[in-house]
């Protein structure tokens, strides 16, 4: 009613992140679906009276809506409020980096100890974190695993590693599986170097997924955002985040992914100043010369463009972190300059074509079904 | 060639599309198969050409922005498979089958014609067995693939990651949506394409576009990239979105009508693909990548009706309750009131107040302000 004196409307946004606070984008639509208005965290306006809707998009890549009626010189607040992750249970086996690969036949009972004929001791077999497993960790490189559930293994770094790490299951249905470790071995303590690996048992074969630590809180939403495709909406975030993740929150897996992501939707713009330090800085991480190359492909000066050559085929001597790291270092092999390094280019695309055909394209870091090559070929 | 329409090529801003479908491979099962073929292990499929003439149809069944002026469609269908009637009544003699030779006349003239104004719209969607598939990129075997005179391999392919790239180019259209609809091959058979040369390609120009999002859509396996007899799980929830699924309202820093914008397909596509290959116990992915900016794809005359659904529990309650649905909005509508259980309607979209009258001894709840927005709605209301 256009008469009428407009009302306030107040959106509060908390998230235990002071970044996303501020960050996360909302969109205002009228009572006929029409956008209004939109913001970044807590904001307030003024709007007409009348019913409105408020989107706003979560760290987890989620979205909340609310309806607001908001009324003539009055004010109305809406909240979204993201709660702290409740923290997981104590972990109930912490693993040694190698384990002995059970026998194909045997049941394995995490947490179960075994009397010396391999056999289960009673009063152990009736704890209830007894259980049959279908996925089993055979093997950790770079990082130390703690199982904390039956759908959850945990992973922290220790140390620098010199390559990516990464963990070796045994899945049923599946057969042998590697997952490449988003751990961040500059994190300051534990928690903010680790990364977790969930067990989904809901589908016809049990499914592996990485996810940053919570604690990790940008770098979490990071793969919230890509995890539900909200990537145009989150566009600030992602740009910012990006660079929070490399510059303040010392979280270099973390940093990658954002650039890798900026660089597939067309976004890096110029970076090149802190994708070079990640690629000189974090050398057991292939992914930030992976991002260098990329943006040395075209530059004008035909010796740029052939230290990009160079350092395209150095990483790619080796196991990416990520997927999409992976997608690109078979672009850029394919793509690069027609006469530059043909040879040795397509050596390199032999090489990665033992991930590029037993890769799981929906993982976010790169996960590699190991049996899939047998002959017969289908593992699953 | 088969150009389905040219009403004002070259002279004003344009919709220009480019439409692939490849479900029969000729090294796959003729009489004259290629040596290669039983190498490759690839077989004919049975809903790409489909697919793709369900997806053509719609681009001559909707009013585009700017209006559609060309429209190049190359399909080789097996026996027996189904092209939508649209699109096979056009068709110049029976079509023109999806070769390397006759794609890559088409994907020539279509190039050409989509430079005549950096204000054209290009449209691309390619379906059949996929090869060097990634986040980033796709290869496209084409109906000659296996053909013992290339010289090549992959002479029979077309790479749309790479025309995708040499399309992006100062001058070109400067809008372009591309879809690449690809079967994944199993690992065994996927290794031996990694060195292959030799696919179709575009060279890289100067410059870019506005915006060229390219939409890379791979199954796990044949059966899993269609429903038999049907058309692909990416071709169904595309054109799902594009009918109305992804329409959101209008918006005046991005659209003054109703739209299916890319923001919007992003979301939307992987999602649902997930959801319908699940269902067939299957995995698909959908990733994006090239300029990925927000544009809209599609935009609606008037806003699309939406699927409402509204329970009643416990559902014995049904005889002492009545529904009401009153748009808050001013294009929501007459408001509508019912006393049979489930409630199933399409209204417009919009923010609507939903109410409930019982009798005693039910107590009746408080009315609720409802956001009824596509792709549906679905409520349970609860009386007690």
């Amino acid at each position: 009613m256009p008469d009428e004196a407009p009302g306030t409307l107040r959106v509060h946004v908390e998230s235990p992140s002071m970044f996303l606070s501020g960050s996360l984008p909302f969109e205002v639509r009228d009572a006929d679906q029409r956008v209004v208005a939109r913001g970044h965290g807590s904001t307030s306006m003024d709007l007409d009276p009348g019913c409105y809707s408020v989107s706003l998009l979560l760290s987890t890549g989620e979205r909340a809506d609310r309806i607001a009626s908001v009324a003539s010189a009055e004010a109305t607040d809406i909240a979204f409020r993201e709660a702290v992750e409740a923290e997981p249970p104590p972990a109930l086996l912490v693993l040694p980096p190698r384990l002995a690969v059970p026998a194909a036949d045997e049941t394995v009972y995490a947490g179960a100890e075994m009397d010396a004929g391999g056999e289960a001791v009673d009063e152990v077999a009736e704890e209830p974190a007894l259980r049959p497993v279908d996925v089993l960790l055979q093997d950790v490189h770079g990082a130390v695993a703690s199982e904390v559930s039956a759908t959850m293994w945990e992973f922290v770094a220790d140390y620098e590693p010199d390559t990516v790490p990464t963990a070796t299951f045994q899945v049923a249905g599946r057969g042998q599986v590697v997952v490449s470790l988003p751990v961040n071995p500059q994190g300051d303590f534990a928690e903010l170097t680790a990364c977790r690996v969930l067990v989904d048992r809901t589908h016809d074969q049990p499914m592996l997924t990485t996810v940053f630590h919570p604690r990790r809180q940008v770098a979490s939403a990071l793969g919230g955002v890509l995890r539900t495709g909200e990537l145009m909406s989150s566009m600030v975030v992602l740009r910012e985040a990006a660079d929070l993740l490399f510059h303040k929150y010392r979280d270099p897996p973390a940093a990658a992914l954002g650039a890798l992501t900026l660089h597939r939707l067309g976004r890096l713009d110029d970076r090149r100043h802190w994708v070079q330090n990640l690629a000189h800085g974090f050398t057991w991480l292939p992914d930030g010369p992976l991002l260098l190359a990329a943006l040395l492909r075209d530059d004008p000066d035909p010796r740029e463009r052939e230290r990009g050559l160079a350092v395209l085929l150095e990483a790619t001597a080796r196991r990416p972190l990520y997927t999409d790291g992976l997608s690109l270092a078979l672009e850029l092999l394919r793509r690069w300059h027609p006469t530059e390094a043909k040879d040795e280019r397509y050596d390199r695309l032999e090489h990665l074509s033992a991930y590029s055909a037993t890769a799981m394209w929906d993982a976010l870091t790169l996960t590699t079904v190991e049996d899939a090559l047998t002959p017969g070929g289908d593992a699953r | 060639m088969a150009v389905l329409r040219v009403s004002h090529e070259g002279s004003v801003p344009g919709t220009h599309a480019l439409v692939i479908g490849v479900s029969h491979y000729r090294s796959a099962d003729t009489p004259d198969a290629s040596p290669r073929s039983p190498i490759f292990g690839i077989r004919s499929l049975s809903s790409a050409a489909r697919s793709a003439s369900e997806f053509a149809a719609w681009l001559l069944e909707e009013e585009h922005q700017p209006p559609l002026a060309s429209l190049r469609v190359l399909l080789s269908p097996v026996d027996g498979e189904q092209i939508h009637p649209t699109v096979q009544a056009l068709l110049p003699d029976g079509g023109a089958p999806a070769t390397r030779q006759a794609v890559e006349q088409d994907l020539g003239a279509f190039r050409q014609a989509c430079r005549s104004d950096p204000e054209n719209t290009a449209v691309v969607y390619i379906a059949g067995h996929g090869v060097q598939l990634n986040k980033r990129g796709a290869i496209v075997l084409l109906s000659d693939f296996g053909d013992p005179a290339h010289v090549n391999e992959l002479t029979g392919a077309i790479d749309v990651a790479g025309c995708h790239a040499g399309m992006n180019e100062a001058g070109n259209a400067g809008q372009q949506f591309w879809f690449a609809d690809a079967c994944r091959q199993l690992p065994s058979v996927a290794r031996k394409f990694e060195r292959l040369e030799g696919a179709l390609t575009l060279s890289e120009g100067n410059g870019q576009v506005r915006s060229s999002p390219l939409f890379v859509a791979s199954s796990t396996r044949e059966n899993a990239f269609a429903e038999i007899g049907g058309t692909s799980l990416f071709c169904q929830a595309l054109l799902w979105a594009l009918r109305g699924a992804g329409a959101e309202g209008p918006d005046r820093e991005v659209c003054d009508s109703w739209h299916v914008g890319v923001t919007t397909l992003i979301r939307l596509l992987d999602a649902r693909v997930k959801k319908l290959a699940r269902a067939h116990g299957e995995e698909q992915t959908v990733d994006v990548t090239g300029r990925v900016k927000d544009a809209i794809v599609h935009r609606f005359r008037h806003p699309p009706d939406v699927t409402v659904e509204v329970l009643l529990r416990p559902e014995d309650a049904a005889p002492k309750v009545k529904g009401s649905l009153v748009a808050r909005g001013a294009g929501g509508g007459p408001p509508k009131e019912w006393a049979e259980w489930p409630f199933r309607d399409l209204v417009p979209p919009g923010i609507y107040e939903l109410g409930v009258a019982t009798q005693p001894p039910l107590q009746e709840p408080d009315p609720e302000f409802v956001n009824i927005k596509p792709p549906g709605f679905e409520q349970e209301i609860e009386v007690s």
